[in-house]
């Protein structure tokens, strides 16, 4: 009770009456809290008995809540990684074209879709994705910078035009940014039956 | 708003930050494309918290939404996940139309929304 202001701070309605008897209940629920057997005067008296027993309640009550075990759902881990991901990088984002004030996509979400695009080209994969946003320009153009593998033997011109017109209508269809240019670079090659 | 002498006190209605930010987070979930809202940090502890404690609470979930009111306007900010194969330009100006339409239209208030794609899911 250490935290309790003195009686004479407190506003006269906010005071605590003692028990009928005259003892102060408070004391009888520390020293019932703190284990201390009752004194002669607690066994005796009816008031504080009834004190004493609800302290002892409570106790038990708070007690038995303390050792519960408690169950996370299952979800709390995804939820909370997420969320943490989301928090880390707010400022990661590409301004999309908006006439109704800002409007932004995470950057990782944006390569992403871009890689998911290569990928559907058979004899390459794309590895990393790196896009860059032109601030200069109205349109909110991009610039992406392209890692890919290549299938060995593959012929790598016509490839890398393909990957070049799927990203930038993947860029136009999926993300709704235009991409102004788009660097390939062919990092290694892959045998048949490996990717 | 009221007429001066007809005896009726004038009424001034304040909307919080709370209710924009339920109300926007109800419509922005109706928006086509949309798949969940992105809680923040904060918001996502909290609602652990109150599942592990077993408060189910009957309230309206604001989870992803920001929302500050400043007098007649108010300023919201949403935090969605898609799936690909939406525009997400088309997406963003969608549900800043539909959200500040909606938040208006309950409050009155000049809405200004501001929207994150935070994810983009696979189809």
């Amino acid at each position: 009770m250490a935290l309790n202001p003195e009686p004479g701070d407190l506003p006269a309605d906010a005071r605590i009456e003692p028990l009928a008897c005259g003892r102060d209940a408070a004391l009888v629920w520390d020293r019932a809290e703190a284990g201390t057997p009752p004194d002669e005067h607690e066994r005796a008296c009816p008031h504080c008995t009834a004190a004493f027993a609800d302290a002892q309640r409570l106790d038990s009550v708070v007690h038995r809540m303390a050792t519960q075990e408690l169950e996370p759902p299952s979800s709390v881990m995804d939820r909370v990684l997420s969320a943490v991901r989301t928090e880390l990088r707010p400022h990661d984002v590409l301004t999309l074209p908006s006439p109704h004030g800002p409007a932004r996509v995470s950057r990782p979400a944006a390569a992403t879709v871009l890689r998911h695009a290569v990928d559907r080209i058979s004899g390459v994969w794309a590895r990393s994705c790196r896009i860059e946003q032109v601030t200069a320009v109205e349109s909110r153009a991009v610039d992406v910078t392209l890692t890919v593998t290549a299938r060995f033997g593959i012929d790598l011109t016509p490839v890398t035009a393909r990957v070049r017109q799927l990203v930038i209508a993947a860029g136009e269809q999926a993300l709704g940014i235009p991409v102004r240019r788009v660097d390939i670079h062919v990092v290694d090659v892959f045998e048949d039956g490996s990717s | 708003m009221t007429e001066p002498g007809a005896g009726v006190p004038p009424v001034r209605m304040h909307v919080s930050d709370a209710v924009v930010a339920r109300v926007a987070a109800q419509q922005a979930q109706r928006v086509p494309g949309v798949v969940a809202l992105r809680a923040d940090l904060g918001q996502a502890l909290l609602g652990i918290a109150g599942s592990v404690l077993g408060q189910d609470r009957p309230t309206l979930s604001a989870d992803g939404v920001g929302a500050t009111v400043n007098g007649r306007s108010a300023e919201v900010s949403v935090t969605i996940v898609t799936r690909l194969g939406h525009n997400c330009r088309d997406l963003a100006q969608a549900v800043q139309r539909e959200v500040a339409a909606e938040v208006s239209a309950y409050t009155a208030l000049d809405v200004h929304v501001q929207v994150t794609i935070a994810d983009i899911l696979p189809p």
